[in-house]
């Protein structure tokens, strides 16, 4: 009997360290499966954005830079300008003049003079890649009055400038060449504002009257 | 079978992680809840970046923290937020806490401290209201931020 039971307590003692390491395993595999969770959040992409403005423009609550939203304004700006008689066809340049607000939407300087037509775009994308926006203009081969002549659109051309800028103008001088013509390319993210004071070239020697024309301009972005 | 209980232990503490040294745990969160419906509305921190300017943007959300401690009721222990790395780079999200927890800013790949201090119930709750900022350049689709919570005890 006292041989059993030293047995029995040899065999307990050697099964003991097994006991104690099982629990700890598992402890072990307690503490590890835990119950973890996660909440998730899921973040939307930056919105796209396009904006382009030739000659007027609105912009909501307060100026771009201050949080102001662009709204669509539909207004077509006139370009004129009146060939005294004398001076019809003599090739004297003769400037023409603009209607619509100078002042620029981004944060409301006078970017403009009066009697120039201010141009505005930019385009933001969710990306890192260095994509461009177009701007197009696209006009007639031709100004045309009421009575059928025409005068070709090749006559009208235009400077570039800004007040306050000293560079290269985002939107240069260039002339219309009638159908579809690109005027500039635009980095993304980048505002981008030029005044385009307006000329005709009086070379023609069309018949007296009014002449019209419309150039439409569009931003084409990725 | 000792012996091979051993091995099977050495391989399992060769698999916890290197901070179970300091005796850290995963928190049952589940019982959190996003009060926003997906995905969250980003918006652009700056409207025209200047060059060289990251193009950030920010989204605001409310989340109610419902962090389940029973186990660790009685303990002293450190409970951090945390936020793996990501691979469309950086992201930083603050908040506001009303507590026990605390506010804090955290950024994606760290871990930042939310309590400090003895587990005396079995839950904690809090309100984080969190302003999650993104590189807007480099979320080019719906990007789902997984949040956990982890515990350091304390030694008793």
């Amino acid at each position: 009997m006292e041989s059993r039971l030293a047995h029995v307590a040899a065999s307990r003692r050697a099964s003991l360290p097994v006991i104690r390491m099982a629990l700890l395993i598992a402890v072990l595999v307690a503490a590890m499966s835990g119950n973890a969770h996660a909440y998730t959040v899921t973040i939307g992409i930056g919105t796209k954005a396009a904006y382009l403005r030739i000659g007027d423009g609105t912009i909501a609550g307060g100026n771009y830079n201050a949080g102001g939203t662009p709204v669509d304004n539909t207004t077509v700006n006139l370009v004129s300008a009146t060939v005294p008689a004398a001076a019809v066809g003599n090739a004297t340049v003769q400037n023409m003049t603009g209607t619509g607000r100078v002042t620029s939407d981004f944060d409301g300087f006078a970017f403009c003079n009066a009697g120039q037509v201010y141009i505005g775009a930019f385009f933001r994308l969710p990306t890192t890649v260095n994509q461009s926006a177009t701007l197009r203009v696209t006009t007639p081969a031709n100004l045309t009055s009421a009575g059928g002549d025409t005068i070709p659109i090749t006559q009208i051309s235009w400077t570039s400038s800004g007040n306050g800028d000293a560079g290269v103008q985002p939107f240069p001088a260039g002339a219309f060449t009638g159908g579809t013509q690109t005027l500039a390319t635009l980095l993304r993210n980048t505002w981008a504002e030029s005044c385009h004071s307006f000329r005709y070239a009086n070379a023609a020697i069309p018949a007296a009257g009014t002449y019209n024309a419309r150039a439409t301009y569009t931003l084409a972005t990725p | 079978m000792s012996r091979n209980l051993l091995a099977l232990l050495l391989s399992i503490a060769c698999a916890m992680p290197a901070t179970a040294d300091a005796q850290t745990f995963p928190v049952d969160d589940s019982a959190s809840q996003v009060l926003q419906s997906a995905p969250l509305k980003m918006r652009w921190d700056s409207l025209v970046p200047r060059p060289g300017q990251a193009a950030t943007m920010s989204g605001e959300v409310v989340v109610q923290v419902r962090l389940d401690v029973s186990a660790w009721r009685g303990r002293r222990g450190r409970i951090y937020h945390k936020l793996p790395a990501l691979p469309s780079g950086p992201v930083t999200v603050r908040w506001s806490a009303n507590g026990p927890l605390l506010p804090g800013t955290l950024r994606d790949g760290e871990r930042t401290l939310v309590y400090s201090g003895p587990i005396a119930s079995n839950r904690l709750e809090d309100t984080f209201r969190m302003t999650i900022q993104a590189d807007g350049e480099r979320v080019l689709r719906p990007q789902d931020l997984v949040f956990s919570f982890e515990i350091e005890l304390e030694s008793p």
